[in-house]
């Protein structure tokens, strides 16, 4: 799916170049599950800014099924994320003013489908998440799971190939952060995604399929990984 | 319905929900440019209402005494009165719309600064530059039309007070002395007096005027502010803490 070499990426600040990623090396498989641990200021969010076409590596290549994504243009880039690219935030980024149904449709808006077809998908997207019955609310009007499960239905609505996933949980209680867990779990097996997620919970790696630890622009894995304080399931 | 008509359609549900849920915002945008479009036709009739009082005064002036320097003297002052009146109207006029254009732009890019996660969500979603480019320009153009209708309504209200409160000029020159005549001494004029009501008129040209002015500044606040969203990089328009 993913296919990443010697991948950089730095930014100026307060007149200094920082090196967000300093050489990232890795291959993801399609239909996997990988998380990413690390410190904070690290280079994960980065990373998957990266992945989701958002931002561009200042070196290196970053290949999704062979295309580069640091060579396609902001337009190529967009087409990309409305087809095949769900994304999923931790403050979950539904816009307020919109019912769950709405935000979950303009995930579609780029894709001009007709309009049985839109709401077919946004009625299915919906039920899979399991919140059909609060369709029509506004997210003020949701709970912090139900505003991240209407978050995750907007990532599979356009039935992609990939999700990336910044911290899922991260402003969830336990409970919630369980629940939300094993729903995702449970999509990415049935309908064969590869998930990418970033997260600070050990609890919540621990259910990924492999477990990749940036440390200072780096993404290790392995004994490196647990050398750098990861852990592997 | 074809996929253009039902890609309309859910702009057009983004904008409902938008207005309903953000009304106080656009209510101040389309506030700012109704007071602007309305200052427009009030002062620019005022100023043509003062016009025309100066004229029925002159004319009553040259049947008083037609060759009189006195009335010469009292016409040149009457003109320089009128004209510094539709100068100033003329300025007052240009400055209210200036302003109602500058807060429009600022309340419109202040909207677009505080949905700037928004718009970095669109971009995460696939959603191109263009599309929310015509997102921004159709809430601009509604909230602009709107204020510019409001404006029109709210010109033609300040003009029929302005109306109702103008003064009714009386020109008497019965027994006025006039002023030394080079032919010889001051001449009494004759005429009785003269009742000049005021009245502000409203020309289709004024109206067409500041509609147009008014959608025009819709135009460019609008176009400033999707420029200024379609150029939001996604990466740091989703860092922003929202």
């Amino acid at each position: 799916m993913y296919e990443l070499t010697g991948v950089t990426r730095t930014y100026r600040k307060g007149g200094k170049t920082v090196a967000a990623l300093a050489g990232v090396d890795a291959v993801i498989a399609d239909r996997e599950w990988l998380a990413i641990q690390g410190p904070t200021g690290h280079g994960k969010t980065t990373l998957l800014q990266l992945l989701g076409g958002l931002d561009r590596p200042t070196s290196g290549t970053v290949l999704f099924d062979g295309k580069n994504l640091g060579e396609m243009t902001e337009s190529q880039a967009a087409r990309l994320r409305a087809t095949s690219i769900g994304f999923i935030f931790q403050t979950f980024n539904l816009i307020p003013t919109l019912p769950a149904a709405v935000n979950v449709e303009l995930a579609l808006a780029p894709l001009r489908l007709d309009a049985a077809e839109r709401r077919k998908r946004v009625a299915g997207a919906l039920d899979a998440v399991g919140l059909t019955d609060r369709a029509g609310h506004l997210p003020a009007e949701l709970s912090g799971g139900e505003q991240q499960r209407a978050g995750i239905a907007r990532a599979l609505v356009k039935e992609p190939a990939v999700l990336l996933a910044d911290e899922p949980t991260g402003n969830l209680d336990e409970d919630t952060r369980d629940e939300i867990i094993g729903l995702l779990a449970r999509l990415v097996r049935d309908r064969g995604l590869t998930l990418v997620m970033v997260t600070h919970d050990s609890t919540v790696a621990a259910r990924a399929q492999r477990v990749g630890q940036m440390r200072n622009g780096r993404l290790l894995f392995g004994e490196a990984a647990a050398g750098a304080g990861g852990q592997q399931p | 319905m074809s996929r253009l008509t039902e890609d309309r359609a859910l702009c057009l549900t983004y904008l409902r929900h938008e207005l309903r849920h953000r009304w106080w915002q656009a209510l101040a945008t389309a506030a700012g440019l109704a007071v602007g479009v309305a200052l427009v036709i009030t002062v620019s009739a005022a100023a043509a209402g003062t016009r025309a009082a100066q004229s029925r005064v002159l004319d009553s002036l040259d049947h008083a005494a037609s060759s009189s320097s006195a009335a010469a003297t009292v016409a040149g002052a009457v003109t320089t009165a009128s004209g510094l009146a539709a100068d100033l109207g003329s300025w007052v006029a240009a400055a209210a719309l200036t302003a109602s254009f500058v807060t429009a732009a600022l309340l419109t890019l202040a909207s677009v600064t505080r949905r700037v996660r928004e718009f970095g969500t669109l971009k995460a979603l696939g959603w191109p530059a263009r599309r929310i480019t015509a997102q921004v320009l159709t809430e601009t153009a509604v909230t602009g039309i709107a204020g510019t209708l409001a404006g029109v309504v709210l010109g033609f209200a300040g003009t029929a007070a302005v109306c109702a409160l103008g003064p009714t000029l009386i020109v008497d020159v019965t027994g006025f002395a006039g002023v030394p005549s080079p032919d010889g001494p001051p001449k009494a004029l004759a005429g009785g007096p003269v009742t000049v009501h005021f009245s502000a008129p409203i020309s289709p040209a004024i109206v067409a005027l500041a509609v147009g002015l008014g959608l025009l500044g819709t135009l460019l606040a609008g176009a400033l502010g999707a420029w200024r969203a379609a150029r939001l990089s996604p990466a740091s328009a989703l860092s922003r803490v929202g």
